[in-house]
């Protein structure tokens, strides 16, 4: 079970995740990057950089 | 021909062309610009073709500046990117091209800019040059406001802050227009509609499908072109008599709002694109 880093909560990846997505913990709505796939961890998302957008 | 993807963080519009990628079996790589090293002595790289979907503009524009410098086909261009993520690039290009767009004023101190402001009439719009989603755009109505932006930005943001660009305000209807610009054809299109004067509906604004054809698109076909053209999308204001102004011209385009609203697979047209295009390159 992958847990999330800020509470600690636990975390549901979605079986469609790609590496580098952003997926919000339930309990506590933190911005979680998934880092890898197999085994599934997540990080902190970075913050929004100034340059970032489209 | 080798083909990769440039990406960083994956945003629902980098997952949907993944899988329309992978839907079509194309053999292709993704590059995590977190990951890229570049010598720049030795000018290898292993791919011919990268298409940009980084969402950063910094690392976008300098990867692609790099390989293309080592002949690597990139889409979109970082000339293109270069003149899409800053908007005085942008203005020059659709001026030089005679595209319709706000009256827009340069300047690099706070004194000079606010001459500039008061020259161009209230209400102005202050943009940073490099910056997307509406962050640090700030509609003035006054002097009072205007000095005090000013200052800010003097006192607290970066070099580039520090270069003001600023627009007369465009009084919409509550709503602008994205058109969706693929190579020679405007796909579809979006009003986003909005209560707030940025609509981006990355702030909330809400979308609902716009005609494609007429003055839209033949509008958002020469704001396209003027910046050199490729997968871009165009935002657009209608004044109160009846003219249409571009705003900004994007070059790594949000879509996801979009597909559903104007029944067009825009990530299917996407891919079309940067198929074709790689093939011609080979």
């Amino acid at each position: 079970m992958t847990m999330c880093p800020e509470c600690d909560g636990e975390l549901g990846i979605p079986e469609d995740a790609v590496q580098g997505e952003i997926i919000p913990c339930p309990d506590c709505g933190a911005e979680l990057e998934v880092l890898s796939l197999d085994p599934a961890t997540v990080g902190l998302a970075p913050e929004v950089q100034e340059d970032w957008g489209e | 021909m080798r083909l990769a993807m440039l990406s960083s963080r994956i945003r629902v519009e980098e997952k949907l062309l993944l899988a329309e990628l992978e839907r079509r079996r194309v053999p292709f790589d993704r590059i995590d610009d977190a990951e890229l090293t570049f010598r720049l002595d030795q000018r290898e790289f292993p791919y011919d073709v990268v298409f940009e979907r980084s969402i950063s503009f910094g690392r976008t524009l300098y990867t692609l500046q790099t390989l293309e410098s080592w002949g690597v086909r990139c889409i979109n261009r970082a000339a293109v990117v270069a003149t899409c993520g800053d908007k005085l690039l942008t203005s020059l290009a659709l001026e030089r091209a005679n595209v319709p767009t706000p009256r827009t004023a340069l300047a690099f101190t706070p004194d000079a800019a606010l001459k500039a402001i008061e020259e161009l009439g209230y209400p102005v719009v202050i943009k940073p040059v490099v910056g997307s989603w509406g962050r640090m755009v700030a509609r003035v109505n006054d002097r009072d406001a205007a000095e005090a932006v000013l200052e800010d930005r003097a006192t607290l943001g970066s070099w580039q802050q520090q270069i003001f660009y600023m627009q007369e305000y465009v009084d919409k209807p509550g709503r602008d227009i994205r058109a969706f610009v693929v190579g020679d054809e405007v796909i579809c299109a979006i009003y986003r509609e909005s209560e707030h004067w940025i609509t981006n509906t990355a702030r909330g604004g809400c979308a609902s499908n716009c005609p494609a054809g007429g003055a839209v698109g033949e509008t958002a076909l020469r704001a396209a072109r003027a910046v050199g053209g490729g997968i871009l999308a165009v935002d657009l204001a209608e004044t109160a008599d009846g003219q249409l102004l571009v705003i900004e011209v994007n070059h790594t385009m949000e879509f996801r709002n979009s597909i559903e609203t104007t029944g067009v697979n825009i990530p299917a047209r996407i891919v079309d694109y940067v198929l074709d295009a790689a093939e011609r390159s080979a």
